[in-house]
């Protein structure tokens, strides 16, 4: 409620919600609203928009194309999904091309609708200068060689590491675990970028792991890969794990190798302004249901923090 | 009945088989024995017995003819002998089988040689008889005119001289007879004495007057004409004998035996060779039968095994076969339960479709018409507030010891309360989002209604309906799928109602609509005609989607026929829709062109003939 009120835009093909966010929001913030990704998009090449708040089904353009067009033309609005419709193909689509900071389901409630987007505006606020020029998809990893930034793959098979070796031997090391013990060795001692997972490795739920790495870790890039489709899972791995990508087994080369280029060009951006580092924020964690997981990962943790200089800047 | 003819055929041909081999082992068995060897013997030793015979018989001959032999008794016995061994050499010989045409023409020619001599010797017989008797007579007489001639002697009637050249004459008689009989001296010497006889009783001749004279007496006389008969008898018959005797031992009998006994030989030793060919026939038949005995043992004990093997096998595959019927069965069953699934994936697929469609459908007014409420409900404190403070100035207002004050003070308070509010467009606000959410509730209500229409789960399973109400139904439940890509043109007609399971009708109204909004890349148009034709009602549902390929059409009502993508469709939607309208007497079928759409055409009676069986299949497969 400073000097200058932040800019909301809503957008959904029914009036009807239109009015009601419009209700909820306008005392705060300037709320503009479109019923359409046309008008959605005439909006944010004219105005300063801090965050973005679209339905997934509509018309003509649906949630994750809108907001993948609003990535490129304003790559510091903050993008949320707003949507009654959690099918599979919208859930990859809206992390995969719109990488949406949050993915909420209708009905929502008030307040957490409140938190959430006044959560985004905040980071919007804070990083809106140094997200100004975070740019889209990079296709070639153009890292010097032998940068040194590895990338972890805990996976129940060797071959998606051999797969990434083989496309990344030229820059990074590729580290090959089979379960999270192993890969908590790696992250004591080596400099990871970029994880690669399953969410499940070694008959044992890692999405959790995946959480919490990231909710003390968030400058590293979370890549979920995996022939599990689940709405509900994809959805929490995208509120609280802040998943760069989620992608499904098996992927062709050239798939991956942009993908993996993007998370080390994101890894980068975060290292050299860790202000961006805001906008990895995951949700509160809902309920550890594995504490004892929980704690051992904690605990390493812990001690990997001193090897990175914006330990706390996340929490 | 086949294995069984070839039963009785095998048995036919078994005996049959057995028959030949028996037979064919018997008359081998008896070439074998033909050669019968106590039968040879027999031969043999007649044979050697003729030779011996015959040698015998010949000297016999020699001794009757040197009357070294009192009789003929023994020149008899060696006959009787002869002919006997000839008949049964001939006998034994008959019994030999088989042509022996040599053995028989020798031993013929030997009987023919045998019967000569016996005819011969009887020859011998009478000549000789008469011969000797001739001899003995002379012998006799001799002796007897010598007694004479010695009386004579002292009658002085005869001359001296004349008796004593008769003594002589009849002395070199007996020697000359004797020489010519004992060995082969030629008859002169005997003729010349018979002379010199004959002319010393030449007087018989003489005439009477010079008998008187004569000087031999008459008794002399007449017994010197008695020798000399015989004499002549006798050397008549000696040559005779002589002759017949030369030819009797000249007669070939010993080598006519000879020749039999080699052609027997030759052929005994031809059947000798003949019976080791043909022992060796029987044994290589015996050997055979062996064999064949054998390998018929051999081969019923492994008929019998394999027959074993085959009816375990037999038994294997029935129990095979069994197990692939249980299998089969089962598959079946499974088929059948998997089907059933299926039907039952697919209803519950188009359930939730349906269901998430309809959800959706209602999530949105629920979403804005619950976040309204929680709104509204987060403006209660300052209406609570401005109630309280209108409530308490109201008091002040009636109270008589209010100060002025104070009721200036709620007064403001109140205003500022309403002033906020008005400020803030609460009330404009709440008042735009009550009607809001009660429009968004109607619309839920809306939609329940229509779930409730299309379902019919609390009406008769059988009814009335128009089916154009179905049609608007099945719309407002595929909204969710045909809302941002397909408009629809509604060319409905006036038609009556139908009696029809409406359920079962809306789930074929809204397959056909799912598929149509489907068949469409991006946006299309579905166009839903229906008309009254007869007594029967049309419903169209056509689309301009991709259209079914030609190589579909013939599948396209078939169970899990499917032109979709794995997963996004059980390939049971058009083959349930076909069943229902099958169920209800109707008829559906499609036009399509593959880029160009389809046109689904239903028709449906408006009286289906057999209601009742409708209203039982439409029940049983609502359970199902």
């Amino acid at each position: 409620m400073s000097e200058e009120q932040a800019n909301l835009l809503f957008v959904d093909d029914e009036q009807q919600i239109l009015v009601s966010l419009r209700a909820l929001f306008r005392s705060k913030y300037n709320v503009y609203t479109a019923d359409g990704g046309a008008n959605a998009l005439d909006i944010i090449r004219t105005k300063h928009i801090h965050t973005v708040v679209s339905d997934q089904r509509m018309p003509k353009m649906t949630g994750h194309e809108l907001l993948r067009e609003i990535k490129k033309i304003s790559p510091s609005t903050m993008r949320i999904l707003l949507t009654g419709y959690s099918d599979m193909d919208a859930v990859i689509k809206s992390v995969n091309d719109g990488e949406v900071f949050r993915f909420i389901s209708k009905p929502w409630n008030n307040d957490e609708l409140r938190t959430t987007v006044d959560n985004a505006v905040q980071i919007a606020l804070e990083t809106g200068d140094d997200a100004a020029d975070l740019h889209d998809q990079v296709l070639e990893d153009k890292s010097p060689v032998g940068s040194g930034d590895g990338i972890l793959v805990i996976n129940d098979t060797p071959d998606i590491a051999e797969q990434v070796q083989r496309l990344c031997q030229e820059q990074h090391l590729t580290y090959d675990t089979r379960n999270i013990d192993e890969a908590l060795e790696i992250l004591a001692h080596e400099e990871i970028a970029v994880i690669i997972t399953d969410v499940t490795v070694a008959g044992e739920d890692t999405t959790e792991f995946v959480k919490l790495l990231k909710q003390q870790y968030p400058m590293m890039m979370t890549i979920v890969l995996t022939s599990e489709m689940d709405a509900q899972t994809a959805v929490s791995l995208i509120n609280q794990a802040r998943i760069f990508r989620y992608l499904t087994k098996p992927i062709g080369d050239g798939m991956l190798r942009p993908i993996i280029a993007n998370g080390m060009h994101s890894y980068r951006a975060n290292k050299e302004r860790p202000n961006l580092l805001q906008r990895q924020t995951v949700e509160s964690i809902e309920a550890v249901q594995n504490p004892s997981l929980a704690s051992k990962i904690m605990g390493r943790l812990k001690t990997l923090r001193t090897r990175f200089r914006f330990s706390r800047q996340a929490s | 009945m086949i294995p069984r003819f070839k039963a009785i055929l095998l048995m036919l041909l078994v005996g049959l088989g057995s028959f030949g081999a028996s037979t064919l082992g018997i008359w081998l068995y008896h070439k074998m024995q033909s050669v019968d060897m106590p039968l040879h013997y027999d031969i043999v030793g007649t044979m050697t017995e003729l030779d011996a015979v015959d040698a015998r018989w010949n000297e016999d001959i020699l001794k009757s003819r040197l009357r070294l032999n009192k009789n003929y008794d023994p020149l008899v016995r060696a006959m009787v002998s002869q002919n006997d061994l000839g008949q049964r050499l001939a006998f034994s010989i008959k019994k030999i089988d088989g042509a022996h045409p040599a053995v028989q023409s020798a031993l013929s020619d030997y009987q023919a040689i045998i019967a000569s001599k016996l005819d011969r010797v009887e020859k011998f017989k009478s000549q000789n008889a008469i011969l000797r008797n001739s001899t003995e007579y002379i012998a006799f007489s001799m002796h007897n005119l010598s007694d004479i001639i010695q009386k004579t002697k002292t009658k002085p009637a005869v001359p001296a001289e004349t008796l004593i050249a008769l003594e002589h004459h009849l002395s070199e008689l007996m020697v000359g007879l004797l020489e010519y009989t004992s060995e082969s001296y030629t008859p002169e010497f005997v003729e010349r004495q018979i002379k010199a006889l004959e002319g010393l009783s030449q007087y018989e001749m003489l005439p009477s007057e010079v008998r008187r004279h004569d000087i031999l007496p008459a008794a002399i006389h007449r017994r010197l004409q008695l020798v000399l008969n015989h004499v002549r008898t006798m050397l008549h018959k000696k040559p005779i004998v002589d002759n017949l005797l030369t030819t009797l031992i000249s007669l070939p009998t010993a080598t006519a035996l000879h020749d039999v006994r080699v052609t027997y030989s030759n052929l005994h030793r031809q059947r000798l060779e003949q019976n080791r060919t043909d022992q060796l026939a029987f044994f290589g038949y015996i050997v055979l039968l062996i064999i064949g005995l054998a390998y018929a043992i051999l081969y019923w004990h492994l008929s019998h095994k394999r027959h074993i093997q085959i009816l375990t096998t037999e038994n294997q595959n029935l129990e095979k076969e069994i197990a692939l019927a249980q299998e089969l069965s089962r598959t079946h069953e499974e088929l059948d339960r998997s089907q059933m699934l299926l039907i039952q994936s697919e209803k519950m697929s188009s359930l939730g479709q349906m269901v998430a469609g309809v959800a959706h459908e209602i999530n949105t007014p629920l979403a804005y018409s619950r976040s309204n409420v929680a709104l509204i409900h987060e403006q209660m404190p300052p209406l609570i507030q401005l109630v309280e403070a209108s409530v308490r100035q109201a008091e002040l207002l009636v109270d008589p010891q209010s100060h002025h004050d104070a009721l200036k003070e709620q007064f403001s308070t109140v205003a500022e309360i309403a002033n906020s509010l008005q400020q803030d467009d609460i009330m404009t606000d709440i008042g735009e989002l009550l009607q809001a959410s009660i429009s968004g509730l109607d619309q839920i209500s809306e939609m329940v209604l229509n779930m409730k229409n299309f379902s019919r789960l609390d009406r008769k399973k059988v009814d009335q309906v128009n089916l154009n109400d179905g049609l608007e139904s099945a719309l407002t439940i595929a909204q969710n799928k045909l809302k941002y890509k397909v408009d629809v043109v509604k060319n409905y007609g006036e038609i009556p109602t139908i009696t029809c399971a409406p359920s079962q009708i809306n789930q074929v109204f809204l397959n056909l609509l799912v598929n149509a909004a489907q068949s469409m890349e991006d946006r299309g148009t579905i166009t839903l005609t229906t008309l009254a034709k007869g007594d029967h009602v049309e419903v169209r549902v056509e689309d301009d989607g991709q259209g079914i390929p030609a190589d579909a059409m013939t599948h396209i009502f078939d169970p899990f026929f499917t032109t979709k993508d794995v997963g996004e469709g059980t390939g049971l939607g058009l083959a349930i829709s076909y069943r229902i309208i099958e169920q209800h007497n109707g008829a559906i079928t499609v036009e399509s062109e593959a880029g160009r759409g389809a046109c689904f055409t239903i028709s449906l009676p408006i009286n289906p003939d057999a209601e009742l069986s409708l209203a039982e299949e439409v029940a049983s497969s609502q359970h199902g």
